[in-house]
């Protein structure tokens, strides 16, 4: 029964989803050999992997594999971790993110994120989506209220709150935190967006309203999103890329790799045998 | 199978009646415990409450018995023993008739030797002398010996007397008399229409015989008026003579021979009908015809002749007829003063209160307090004696002396001042909490200028800047500061910081200056170092930079600072202050009082604040530093507003501590209590006032209750400083409450 659910919406998907796969195979994130290290212990294995712009994917596999560990190297939040080490590269735009050249600082602007658990700010609902501009020395009213309109919009939300602006974005419900966590992200402009599981503390409404969303902003941004919800992934997801163990086991079109993956763990995992 | 069963069930029953005995017992214990607590503090405040209770009852006065004698006419004045035990009474017929004041029955009547019509009497302020007068230009001195407790002690051996011939004749005199010392005696006395004659009998020493010298000087007198009322102090140097008009006339007879009439001024608008000199000499008491009561002191003045001239003290409320009679307490500055109309007033002089009113029938003629301000005398026109007993125990502690801004004795502004004793029995007691709240603020506020921003900052920089190893260090480490006894920190500030900062001020001010610019100049240094030699480095490990850094601009600060000195300020920073601001340096100042009161704090402020900082969710540090923000941004914009409620319970902590603090201030201030902004200047705290007076204050006097007044204030202040905080903190946390 659920994996009959599972399969139809991924027929559902990849119909629409084929259409869209010409648009664009322009390479946006290539990661060359990326081991990682907490300690002494290793969390990432060699891994390559190549990521295409105006894209959804989507990073599955069991808890501790490792996928939401490489989804932070993207943009290096793991520095905050300490005793992190890592080798290989990391390139976005040609760049590699883990030269000394590069500012980290600009780096996350480029490259946002959405956490598991909705984070907004003990702040106002504007005062959240204007934050980022707000960093960057931003003060002029209109272009902040600008700003925080079109993000919130982007995000769905500006229906929900535009005469709560004002209010404590903790009053808000949790799927309109998290929608509120991605205007945010949005509102700094980036051109990547990763999300670490951004549905898993929401209900199926909120769910879907937030998968509508990833699919919508799918248009303009890179999106990775890592994901236990492997409907949620085979629903939203262009590409998919398995991990298990800290190694990448197998990435390719989401579409392939829920019906006839290549590798035996991978089905396994898919059809729920473990996992 | 059944007896397993039922062992089964009774164990379970065992084990559950146990759980709910333990439940219970530990439920009891921790109720206990918390109600105890509060019960404790709660007792507490009863306890010291109870205490400053009796400050504000008020004083009363109850009749005792009336004494009616033979003569009622003749009675001219009246006087007791210390003890209440004997009391006398001078007759116009001559006579000394003793009484007993507990029950008002005649014990014996004396006839005073060579004293057939006695035309006036007056007993000196401290009641050991009494002067009479008779119609044939005669006075008589009466000196008691100095205890007696029966009428055995009062006979021929008991009394000496000392007559003298008076060189002007008065028919009805209006006279004033004071006595110092053993035999010395000053009189002033006057007709109607007379000059004053002062008498006096001074230099009665071993070597000068045994008979004093009496010396009788007129004041020369050349104003119309009719004199009403004269007195002269108990040093015999101020002379006062009043007239039918109010004006008065200020005589300095310091030197009997020459007496100087000093000031002319008017203490009325109408007669002065009775005048007396407060306790201490240094107040006049002044009653005129429309019921009127005054006050007036000496104050210092260039234009004066010898320096002093009269100002005017206090108002006290008026009789509704003319005021016949005052007379002032030996102990404190009360006095009474009594009408025509028969009301007897009690006053305090400090703050100008009239503590008590009692109404009577019959005018009143003459009034004595006794000895130790217990009872009072009243002698009423018809000639009876009332005797009453006083219960005036803290006429010194009110609202108004406590908080308000008083004119005491010899000044001539009103003054916020505590002076609680001084060398002399007749002290003002000067008992202003103003000076040592303010002090104490000042204190508090001088610390928290010092410890927030260093151990805020230095909280901040643990929390989120540092590494978690150097953290681990830190903390514990400056947890420890705490552990220091205030005694030893108040040593450490009273006896090697405040001599060194007296002469190396400069040099602290340099520091304190370079010490920013020390860590810019290090951060620089740590930019321009190459991104290969920091990734090397974990982050929060800038120390290494900015540690020599700091350590180096200090020392360059020491060097710097005496060049510093010598070009600012010509070589030495208190002369230029001195000469220049004309602000005094005191050694142990509020600077000294800041560094040690603010190393006291910084522990607790630093700790309460690391705590709320570090216990701001990681997920919202994240959630900024992935917009890009740089460490300090989120520190500032997301993780410093989110911990706010905490760190404002640190600052308000803090400054409770700082308030409450004893011992630092006691050592470090210098416990001058001066209302003074003056950073330079050092101040005395409430709570180092208690320990330094109640030591010496008198057990249950006005002093050692007021002294519990301010512990209950420093207890309200604390609680309201705590309360407050609390609100505050509850608002900001709802505010600033994260998910």
């Amino acid at each position: 029964m659920k994996t009959q659910d599972m399969l139809t919406g991924v027929d559902e998907r990849l119909s629409s989803a084929t259409s869209l796969e010409q648009v664009s195979e322009e390479t946006k994130i290539r990661v060359e050999a990326l081991n990682l290290w907490y300690g002494d212990v290793q969390a990432l294995f060699d891994i390559s992997i190549n990521l295409h712009a105006r894209r959804i994917s989507a990073f599955i596999g069991p808890s501790g594999c490792g996928k939401s560990t490489f989804l932070r190297t993207l943009n290096r939040m793991n520095d905050l971790i300490d005793n992190v080490r890592i080798r290989g590269k990391v390139v976005i735009d040609g760049a590699d993110i883990y030269s000394d050249s590069v500012d980290v600082v600009s780096l996350r602007r480029n490259v946002g994120m959405i956490f598991q658990k909705s984070n907004p700010f003990p702040k106002t609902v504007y005062e959240n989506v204007a934050y980022g501009q707000r960093l960057l020395g931003v003060r002029d009213r209109r272009v902040l209220d600008e700003i925080v309109e079109r993000s919130l919009r982007q995000a769905a939300l500006w229906d929900e709150v535009k005469d709560r602006l004002e209010e404590p974005a903790l009053s808000l419900s949790g799927g309109q935190m998290q929608r509120l966590c991605i205007a945010r992200a949005l509102a700094v402009e980036p051109e990547i967006l990763l999300m670490d599981e951004p549905s898993s503390a929401l209900d199926p409404i909120a769910t879907a309203k937030i998968e509508e969303l990833i699919v919508e902003l799918k248009q303009k941004y890179t999106i990775i999103i890592v994901t236990h919800n492997m409907q949620q992934a085979a629903r939203v997801s262009d590409v998919t890329a398995f991990f298990y163990l800290g190694r990448l086991i197998e990435v390719g079109e989401t579409r392939k790799i829920f019906t006839s993956p290549e590798k035996k763990q991978t089905e396994e995992y898919i059809t729920g045998r473990f996992g | 199978m059944f007896r397993d069963n039922s062992l089964v069930d009774q164990t379970a029953v065992r084990r559950r009646v146990r759980r709910v005995w333990s439940n219970g017992a530990a439920g009891f214990f921790i109720s206990l415990g918390g109600v105890g607590v509060i019960i404790v503090v709660l007792a507490i405040f009863v306890f010291i409450g109870y205490e400053t209770i009796p400050l504000w009852t008020q004083p009363s006065l109850t009749e005792i018995a009336d004494l009616h004698f033979s003569h009622p006419d003749e009675v001219l004045i009246m006087g007791e023993n210390e003890y209440r035990s004997l009391g006398y009474a001078v007759t116009g017929t001559g006579e000394l008739i003793f009484f007993s004041p507990s029950d008002g029955t005649e014990l014996a009547r004396h006839r005073i030797p060579s004293m057939t019509n006695v035309t006036f009497a007056a007993i000196d302020p401290t009641q050991k002398k009494i002067l009479a007068i008779d119609s044939n230009q005669f006075g008589l001195i009466l000196s008691l010996p100095t205890t007696y407790t029966q009428v055995s002690d009062l006979d021929s051996r008991g009394i000496t007397t000392t007559p003298f011939a008076l060189i002007e004749p008065f028919t009805a005199p209006i006279a004033d008399f004071s006595v110092s010392g053993q035999d010395d005696f000053y009189a002033v006395i006057a007709g109607d229409k007379s000059p004053p004659v002062l008498v006096t009998s001074r230099g009665a020493s071993l070597f000068a015989g045994s008979t004093p010298e009496i010396v009788q000087a007129k004041l020369s007198w050349d104003y119309s008026a009719a004199v009403s009322s004269v007195a002269v102090d108990k040093f015999g140097e101020r002379v006062v003579v009043s007239t039918t008009t109010g004006r008065a006339f200020y005589w300095d007879v310091r030197d009997p021979t020459n007496p100087i009439m000093v000031q002319s001024i008017a203490l009325s608008d109408t007669e002065i009908t009775a005048t007396k000199f407060l306790l201490g000499g240094q107040v006049l008491i002044v009653g005129d015809a429309k019921g009127r009561i005054t006050t007036w002191t000496w104050a210092l003045d260039s234009a004066s002749v010898n320096g002093l001239s009269m100002v005017r003290l206090n108002e006290f409320d008026g009789h509704t007829g003319r005021v016949t009679a005052i007379a002032s307490a030996l102990r404190n500055k009360s006095f009474i003063t009594g009408d025509a109309t028969g009301e007897v007033f009690l006053h305090y002089q400090t703050g100008g209160r009239t503590l008590l009113k009692s109404r009577g029938s019959a005018s009143t003629r003459a009034l004595t307090i006794s000895p130790r301000g217990d009872g009072i005398l009243i002698l009423a026109a018809d000639g009876s004696i009332s005797i009453d007993s006083l219960y005036n125990p803290y006429p010194e502690a009110s609202l108004r002396t406590l908080f308000g801004k008083i004119q005491y004795e010899g000044y001539d502004h009103p003054t916020y001042t505590w002076q609680s004793t001084g060398g002399t029995d007749d002290f003002e007691s000067k008992f202003s909490l103003v000076p040592l709240l303010f002090g104490t603020l000042k204190g508090a506020l001088y610390a928290m200028v010092f410890a927030l921003p260093v151990a805020i900052l230095g909280a901040l920089y643990t929390a989120l800047f540092s590494h978690p190893r150097i953290r681990n260090i830190v903390k514990p480490i400056v947890e420890l500061m705490a552990a220091l006894p205030s005694v030893v920190i108040g040593f450490i500030a009273a006896l090697w910081l405040a001599p060194l900062l007296e002469t190396r001020f400069v040099d602290a001010v340099v520091i304190v200056v370079l010490f920013p610019l020390s860590v810019l100049a290090a951060s620089l240094l740590w930019r321009l170092l190459p991104h290969a030699a920091k990734n090397g480095f974990l982050s929060g490990s800038e120390l290494i930079v900015l540690v020599p850094a700091i350590v180096l601009f200090m020392i360059l600060g020491t060097y710097i600072a005496p060049e510093i000195e010598a070009f600012l300020f010509g070589g030495s920073f208190r002369q230029w202050l001195y000469e220049s601001a004309n602000v005094a340096y005191d050694q142990r100042n509020s600077i000294v009082v800041g560094f040690a009161m603010g190393f006291a704090v910084i522990p607790i402020i630093f700790t309460i604040s690391e705590d709320a900082l570090s216990g701001v969710p990681a997920h919202l540090t994240a959630g900024s530093l992935a917009l890009g923000a740089t460490r300090w941004q989120t520190a500032t914009r997301v993780v410093l507003p989110t911990a706010s409620p905490g760190i404002f319970s640190a600052a308000m902590v803090g400054f409770g501590r700082a308030v409450g603090e004893t011992m630092i201030v006691l050592m470090a201030t210098g416990n001058t209590p001066v209302l003074d902004f003056s950073a330079f200047v050092g101040m005395r705290t409430l709570s180092a006032n208690i320990a330094v007076e109640i030591p010496e204050a008198p057990y249950l006097g006005t002093l050692y209750r007021i002294l519990f007044f301010s512990g209950l204030l420093l207890f309200a202040f604390t609680f309201l400083v705590n309360t407050v905080a609390e609100i505050i903190r509850q608002r900001l946390r709802k505010r600033y409450s994260t998910i």
